[in-house]
């Protein structure tokens, strides 16, 4: 598990109107944050940025004591860093679970989790041979946060990851996230669900491009 | 349970497999646009190579001298000539004189070649056909039966393969003939000859048309049997000189300004071979435009491929796939697909090329020698590279251009 300090200050971002006006918010190993917001008020951009895979306009933003710039590709950060979990799961279709899982070790040399202990923790194991197109959203999902904890990231960003999952499967998800959390691994989430926004450490509403806590 | 990791090669490798449909069309293009160069090159090759491959089959430094001067001062002259210019050049003459064989069925008409006394090889002239010129070749006579050489002695003769057959069905040597000797007051002397030896029909042995009741036959005989009279006297005398030396050209020369008609062939392969350099700056042209259209081709294959696999790339740049390890997939990629589709289109043109020679073997009776030359291999070889290299890197520079946050965003 690595360390984690991330620090945002006065990020702007637009696209053709302003998304994200003065964001701050500070990301440390035992944070849990949840971010809430209407629908299309700048939360997967914001993700997106905090997950440098999205440049910003404006602002200040040091990952792991590294001033971030604009139009730099920071894929290792990523690589070893962050683990990424999504909505849409972004599983490669031409891939076996299996394979989606290890991808990341393709371009890396950090040393890898446990795999089987991983598959056994996300209860996946029949199927890992499987194309990804045949799995059942529940079971998407989990292959995917195998895939993000496969490198063993310091911090998760999960956009929405149980947007599209029933009241079982979100539990199971829900429950990995903290026990991640609980080894000392920074959680950013993405949520509609009050519910389960409720339940993290700190709990932000996005809201005119800026982030603002819910006590 | 142990995984090891996999290398980026062997993964490029696998998404090749994986993403066989997308690549298909692409396959298709290459197999289809390389098949047609490499058959191009192949065609033109076999082509010229067997149109020309008797000419260039022939000794260069031959040449064959005939006049029909009776007296043969031009030949004594030219025998002077031969051993002033190439003391080491080996030189004979020979004549030749016709006449009829009246004994059988046939209206034959035979010709005479008398050859001097010795281990002496024997030349002969073809006339032979390409699209465009006669040329004029000499080819040792083959001998295909009986003796291996064409050493003759008094009563001693060497005849074609088709009038053997017809003097002796069986097949069995050596067969007595008499032959008539016809001289220029046309008075005839017979000779009993013994056929020791057949050698292959030439181009004069073939019986014309219309005119199927006729037989050509040559028949070799020893200078002995002109026996006390003078050569000259001989019905219809050809005399023929044949100088086998380095200085072909040179000899080729002197006995064009004695009159005599000579045939050196070595200028006719000098000039073949002008056909053939021709033919170079074709083929460079023909792969130049191929290789553009391929070229053209090539890139829009090559853009869908890409399409299809944006969302692939998206989501592995976005887990931390730095542009260099996409690059380097699309890269081996590009060079996996390039590489077996270039390898399958030898394979399509040369199995092609078997399947010609079968229908040629089956249908025409004669068969190409299939051949391409270095400079072809060249061509096909720096076509096949640089498509190879400038595509792979085209390919995986474009596969860096894919934003990552636009393929994921998209449900
Ligand atoms: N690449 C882009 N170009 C132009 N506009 C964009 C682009 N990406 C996002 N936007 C706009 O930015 C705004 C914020 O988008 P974003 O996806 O961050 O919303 P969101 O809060 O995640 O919404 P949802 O809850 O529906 O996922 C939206 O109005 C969207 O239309
Ligand atoms: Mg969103």
């Amino acid at each position: 598990m690595c360390n984690i300090e991330l620090k945002l200050e006065h990020i702007q971002k637009s696209y053709t109107r302003p998304v994200l006006t003065d964001v701050n918010l500070s990301v440390f190993n035992e944070s849990y944050i949840a971010i809430l917001g209407k629908s299309g008020s700048g939360k997967s951009t914001l993700l997106n940025i905090l997950g440098l895979v999205e440049s910003f306009d404006s602002g200040e933003y040091c990952f792991n004591g590294v001033k971030i710039r604009q139009a730099k590709d920071y894929a290792k950060l990523r690589l070893e860093n962050i683990g990424f979990i999504f909505q849409a799961y972004n599983l490669i279709p031409t891939l076996s679970c299996a394979e989606n899982i290890l991808l990341p070790t393709l371009y890396s040399s950090k040393k890898q989790r446990d795999f089987d202990e991983l598959v056994e923790l996300l209860d996946i194991k029949p199927l890992l041979e499987q194309k990804v197109t045949t799995l059942s959203g529940g079971e998407k999902q989990r292959v995917a946060i195998a895939r993000s904890l496969i490198l063993d990231p310091g911090i998760i960003l999960a956009d929405e990851p149980t947007g599209n999952l029933d009241p079982y499967n979100k539990e199971i998800v829900f429950d990995l996230l903290q026990k991640e959390n609980k080894r000392g691994c920074a959680v950013v989430l993405i949520t509609h669900d009050w519910d389960l926004g409720n339940k993290a450490k700190t709990t932000f509403v996005l809201e005119g491009g800026r982030l603002i806590e819910k006590k | 349970m142990k995984r090891n990791r996999e290398s980026s090669f062997s993964h490029a490798v696998k998404m090749v497999r994986r993403n066989f449909k997308s690549y298909m069309m692409l396959s298709v293009t290459i197999i289809l646009s390389f098949s047609l160069l490499l058959g191009y090159l192949m065609f033109v090759d076999s082509s010229l190579f067997n149109d020309y491959k008797v000419l260039l089959s022939c000794d260069p430094n031959v040449v064959l001298a005939y006049s029909y001067d009776q007296n043969g001062y031009a030949h004594n002259s030219l025998s002077e000539s031969i051993d002033d210019i190439d003391s080491s050049a080996s030189h004979y003459m020979y004549y030749t004189s016709n006449t009829k064989l009246m004994q059988y069925d046939y209206n034959i008409s035979a010709q005479l070649v008398f050859i001097p006394m010795g281990d002496v090889p024997v030349y002969q002239y073809y006339l032979y056909s390409t699209d465009k010129d006669i040329y004029q070749v000499a080819k040792e006579v083959e001998l295909i039966k009986g003796k291996d050489a064409f050493y003759l002695l008094e009563n001693e003769a060497v005849v074609n393969e088709s009038f053997y057959k017809t003097i002796s069905p069986q097949g069995e040597l050596p067969v007595e003939i008499d032959v008539p000797v016809t001289w220029s007051d046309e008075s005839v002397t017979w000779v009993r000859l013994n056929i020791v030896g057949v050698c292959k029909d030439d181009s004069r042995n073939n019986i014309p048309q219309g005119a199927e009741n006729t037989m050509m036959v040559t028949i070799y005989l020893s200078q002995e049997q002109i026996g006390d009279k003078n050569a000259s006297d001989l019905f219809s005398l050809t005399r023929l000189t044949w100088a086998y030396s380095e200085k072909a050209e040179e000899i080729d020369a002197s006995a064009k300004q004695l009159g005599m008609i000579s045939h050196c062939i070595k200028d006719q392969q000098l000039e073949a071979m002008v056909v053939i350099k021709a033919q170079k700056a074709t083929k460079g042209i023909v792969a130049i435009i191929l290789m553009v259209l391929l070229g053209i081709n090539l890139y829009s294959s090559f853009s869908n491929a890409l399409n299809d696999r944006k969302f692939e790339i998206g989501v592995k740049r976005a887990i931390g796939a730095s542009s260099w390890d996409i690059i380097r997939q699309f890269l081996y990629e590009g060079l996996v697909v390039m590489i077996t589709n270039i390898v399958l289109s030898i394979l399509v043109v040369t199995n092609i090329a078997i399947a010609y020679k079968a229908y040629q073997y089956i249908v025409e009776d004669v068969q190409w020698v299939i051949d391409i030359s270095i400079y072809s291999v060249i061509i096909f070889g720096v076509c096949s590279i640089f498509l190879t290299i400038v595509f792979s890197l085209l390919f995986a520079y474009k596969s860096t251009r894919i934003e990552i946050v636009k393929y994921l965003k998209a449900e």
